[in-house]
């Protein structure tokens, strides 16, 4: 297979633009979750790291994908992202193992499945050129290596914690679980954010963590993704 | 989108960070080459296990981990299990092959599908053999790491430790002393640029010697001393940039504990290969040492830190002691403590590191 030009990028993702800026993140996240070796991943683990991803990405100076998400008990749901699982499983880039009903009180059963990257589908290797998983050169657009980069790191730091648990991580997330936002609302930390420490309380975390080093003492992004992957991991065992 | 300070975090208990903390020496080094970070990593699980006296192994010597991009993907197509938290875990090694995550913490296991010393090529084979590699071997008490992969020299050779790290001055010597022979001392053992491309023999030195030296050491006292201490690399104080700064835990607070100024001595200045290189003088060689007298001192003071000078001696002719030279003990004369000051010799040749007595 050659490389992918946007033209055959655009028709893959479909017409839309939003539906194709879904598919390149489902595609994303797996990859890297591949990498980090912690696929498959049921649903509920991949919309708890795609959250993690969106709520973190100030730590590596990225924009996050949304900036917001609704707060419900049982943890991040993002339906256009599931949308876009499924249709690139029925696509043949993505494959699901151990579909099962879980059910759920109030909203009713939910289908459920272990979802990871499928390796022997033709069009995986040049869709992943152009999303920058291989290298700056032939990624379409040079800030994909940067989220490439930083999704990979996170999806590593996240393999800190015991596999079952990365489901409920962003449950204790300092943002997700302030408790100034009951359920039912949204969570706001980054699209009408006016102070983004204020409004972005894992950020914040990851900055605190300063405080308590001697003064100019330095952490990398990559150290405070690692931090905070530890204090979800302690707030997740003390729970 | 605004940044304010880092104040305390609503629902976010000090204590919750403080504790974290505790962990941070044991974080991957994430800006290093991914070789090295696996290696470091894979060192500390096989370090684990002899520090637990191989409790739960079996006969097995051998353990081999390999880093692959996908494991789940090699995993398959070998009947591979999946594996995870290896530290944590504490299930048998020996025995075992592996394909990992960079942090060597998730991926999968198989029972090492032939003997340990046809293990390269039975990679070579799968197409696996340009991915970093280590071997750990009980009985000598030797890791062996080859970088670039089965197909590659190996980079690295460490002793498996059955004992954690001592935070002391000596031990910072003992790692030194460590990275000195295996990674220095010699121009087919040196990292690229610390010699100028195909001169080292008439002992040019490369572009940024004390960079590449700097990297080596860093990543080496990472590894050497991880879970216990922290290595910072050219962290920026009023004064200037500190090659490498050491943290520890003391009543469990990091605070800063050495400082390492790493300095140069040179026969001659960079050349390109084909151009002749000018000499570089005893004036100038003391004139750098003067200086690192300087600024160590300065730093440690800023930081509150033990002042370590470490000088990599390049020059064809070890003598004079740059340390007997005027102007340096002029300037130790004026320091209170005194730094520190090693000399650590590199050849540009093997034949003349052994007639200076290394073997």
């Amino acid at each position: 297979m050659g490389d992918l030009d946007p033209a055959q990028l655009e028709s893959w993702g479909g017409t839309n633009r939003e539906t194709l800026r879904q598919r390149v993140r489902v595609i994303q996240l797996l990859e890297a979750a591949e990498r980090a070796g912690i696929t498959p991943m049921p649903a509920r683990r991949l919309h708890a790291y795609a959250y993690l991803a969106d709520v973190l990405s100030p730590v590596w100076d990225l924009q996050p994908f949304e900036g917001q998400v609704l707060k419900v008990k049982h943890g991040p749901h993002y339906p256009d992202l599931q949308r876009e699982v499924d249709r690139l499983v029925i696509m043949g880039l993505v494959t699901v193992s151990g579909l099962r009903y879980v059910s759920r009180t109030k909203s009713g059963p939910l289908i459920d499945g272990e979802y990871a990257i499928n390796f022997e589908s033709p069009c995986l290797e040049p869709i992943l050129l152009a999303i920058g998983a291989r290298d700056s050169q032939r990624a379409l657009d040079v800030r994909d290596v940067e989220i490439h980069t930083f999704l990979v790191e996170l999806a590593c730091a996240i393999a800190t914690v015991p596999n079952e648990q990365i489901e409920s991580a962003a449950s204790v997330d300092a943002t997700y679980a302030d408790e100034r936002i009951g359920y039912s609302n949204v969570v706001d930390f980054g699209n009408w954010s006016t102070n983004v420490l204020q409004d972005n309380l894992s950020l914040a975390v990851t900055d605190r963590f300063h405080r308590f080093l001697p003064e100019k003492a330095h952490l990398s992004a990559g150290e405070r993704l690692y931090l905070y992957a530890s204090f979800l991991g302690r707030r997740m065992n003390e729970a | 989108m605004k940044r304010k300070g880092s104040g305390q975090v609503p629902g976010v208990n000090d204590a919750e960070l403080v504790a974290v903390l505790q962990g941070l020496a044991s974080v991957p080094e994430t800006s290093v080459d991914s070789a090295d970070r696996f290696a470091a990593e894979v060192r500390a699980i096989v370090e684990d296990r002899a520090q637990r006296h191989w409790t739960g192994e079996g006969d097995s010597d051998v353990a081999v981990f390999l880093h692959t991009p996908y494991p789940r993907e090699v995993g398959g197509k070998i009947g591979a299990a999946p594996v995870s938290n290896l530290i944590a875990s504490g299930k048998p090694i020996l025995g075992k092959l592996f394909f990992l995550n960079p942090d060597a913490s998730y991926g999968q296991v198989i029972d090492l599908p032939v003997e340990a010393d046809r293990i390269i090529d039975w990679l070579i084979e799968r197409n696996l053999g340009d991915q970093p590699l280590v071997f750990a071997y009980r009985d000598s008490r030797r890791l062996l790491a080859r970088g670039r992969g089965a197909e590659g020299e190996i980079t690295r050779k460490e002793t498996i430790r059955d004992y954690p790290p001592a935070v002391t001055l000596q031990e910072i010597g003992d790692a030194l002393t460590h990275t000195h022979r295996q990674h220095l001392i010699t121009p087919a053992v040196c990292p690229p640029n610390v010699w100028a491309k195909g001169m080292p023999a008439k002992y040019v030195p490369g572009s940024e010697p004390e960079k590449a030296i700097q990297r080596q050491l860093g990543t080496d006292l990472r590894s050497w001393f991880r879970g216990a201490v922290r290595a910072e690399f050219e962290p920026p104080i009023p004064l200037g940039r500190i090659d490498i700064r050491l943290l520890h835990l003391r009543d469990g607070a990091w605070t800063f504990w050495a400082i390492l100024e790493l300095k140069v001595l040179r026969s001659s200045h960079h050349a390109l290969k084909g151009q002749k290189a000018s000499a570089f003088s005893l004036a100038e060689n003391v004139a750098a040492i003067a200086e690192g007298v300087r600024q160590v001192n300065a730093f440690a003071k800023h930081c509150y830190a033990e002042p370590l000078l470490e000088i990599f001696d390049l020059r064809k002719d070890k003598r004079p002691n740059i340390l007997e030279e005027q102007l340096v003990t002029q300037e130790l004369a004026k320091c209170q403590p005194a730094p520190s000051c090693r000399t650590w010799p590199l050849f540009g040749s093997a034949s003349d590191a052994r007639r200076a007595g290394f073997q």
